[in-house]
């Protein structure tokens, strides 16, 4: 079967209906102001466009992504090819929309993606967002139950968006490692 | 611009050409959204051959409503379904799996419940939408009326 092609005709169209954070206005992405002095890394979460409208973020993009929409080297800092090798230390981790990390994938395969990110990337705080067309996820049992199921572990919930219409978001916190003795 | 002509300007898709196949020249009442693919039909409010095609957002119940008052009173049908965009099961249907097998032995029993038989189906759940799923979905089934 054919597979959908990126071409010189329709790659700017493509990349838009791909990439729908940069279509968004400032307030309807997440407040990054509220981490002006911490290391923000963004992993294909069109991160160029954050940082236009906010500061200096560290944007980790799919290689194929960039060769496919041809992007300039300036909107990119560092190249994956597998989200869950990336293993940049950081304060805080940025996963918006993601097509190449969240589309089409099983309530197993982002809970194993997002636990393998952040033990590796160990951020204080955890920004996700994904849009609920296209998971992968089981639709004919209680999806928000499934879907509040891919948390990792060590994190707890700071805030927790749920549209079935719309999208999925949440922030989480690192737990401290606290103990009395 | 859309969805359709962004990723395929003004070629059709495999899931396209089955459906042009299927029906070739015979007249057929096309219920969907995908106007630039209906182009492409002899179209007629009046036949009873029906094309329905649920590419929008919606519950089960929205789904299976669709279904059915899609093909009341036709012979043969051919019903195309994203997937993707069922929001959730509104039902006390219980499904074994999310697949969309699961989703097709569903319909099966409402479609036999109507008098009907399906006689086709397909589906492409590794699908990870490469192959248009939101331009033609991939989930399908052609049937027709029990009597004929």
């Amino acid at each position: 079967m054919e597979q959908t092609k990126v071409t010189k005709e329709n790659r700017i169209d493509f990349f838009k209906i791909v990439y729908t954070v940069q279509s968004l206005p400032k307030d309807e992405l997440f407040d990054l102001s509220l981490y002006k002095d911490k290391i923000v890394v963004a992993v294909d979460s069109c991160g160029f466009y954050y940082e236009q409208l906010f500061f200096n973020v560290k944007k980790v993009e799919y290689i194929e992504t960039v060769k496919q929409y041809k992007f300039d080297i300036s909107m990119f800092d560092k190249l994956f090819t597998d989200p869950t090798n990336i293993s940049i230390k950081c304060d805080v981790l940025l996963l918006d929309h993601c097509p190449v990390i969240f589309k089409y994938k099983s309530v197993s395969e982002l809970k194993h993606i997002l636990s393998t990110m952040v033990d590796k990337m160990q951020p204080m705080h955890c920004l996700v967002r994904m849009n609920c067309a296209t998971l992968n996820d089981n639709r004919f049992t209680d999806r928000f139950k499934s879907l509040s199921s891919i948390l990792p572990d060590n994190y707890i919930v700071e805030n927790f968006n749920y549209d079935v219409r719309n999208q999925l978001s949440f922030k989480l916190l690192k737990k401290h490692d606290f103990s009395f003795n | 611009m859309n969805l359709r002509t962004i990723q395929l300007a003004n070629k059709l898709c495999d899931q396209d050409r089955i459906i042009i196949e299927m029906f070739g020249d015979r007249p057929v009442k096309y219920i969907g959204r995908d106007n630039e693919f209906s182009k492409n039909l002899n179209t007629d409010i009046n036949s009873k051959s029906v094309i329905a095609v649920f590419n929008q957002q919606g519950w089960l119940s929205d789904l299976l409503g669709f279904i059915e008052l899609s093909i009341k009173n036709c012979e043969e049908f051919y019903i195309g379904i994203n997937r993707y965009q069922i929001l959730g099961n509104n039902t006390i249907y219980k499904f074994d799996t999310g697949s969309s097998e699961s989703l097709l032995k569903c319909i099966e029993e409402l479609l036999t419940k109507l008098g009907y038989v399906i006689t086709k189906s397909g589906s492409m759940d590794n699908d990870q939408g490469k192959y248009f799923n939101f331009i033609q979905p991939l989930t399908w089934i052609y049937g027709t009326n029990k009597s004929n």
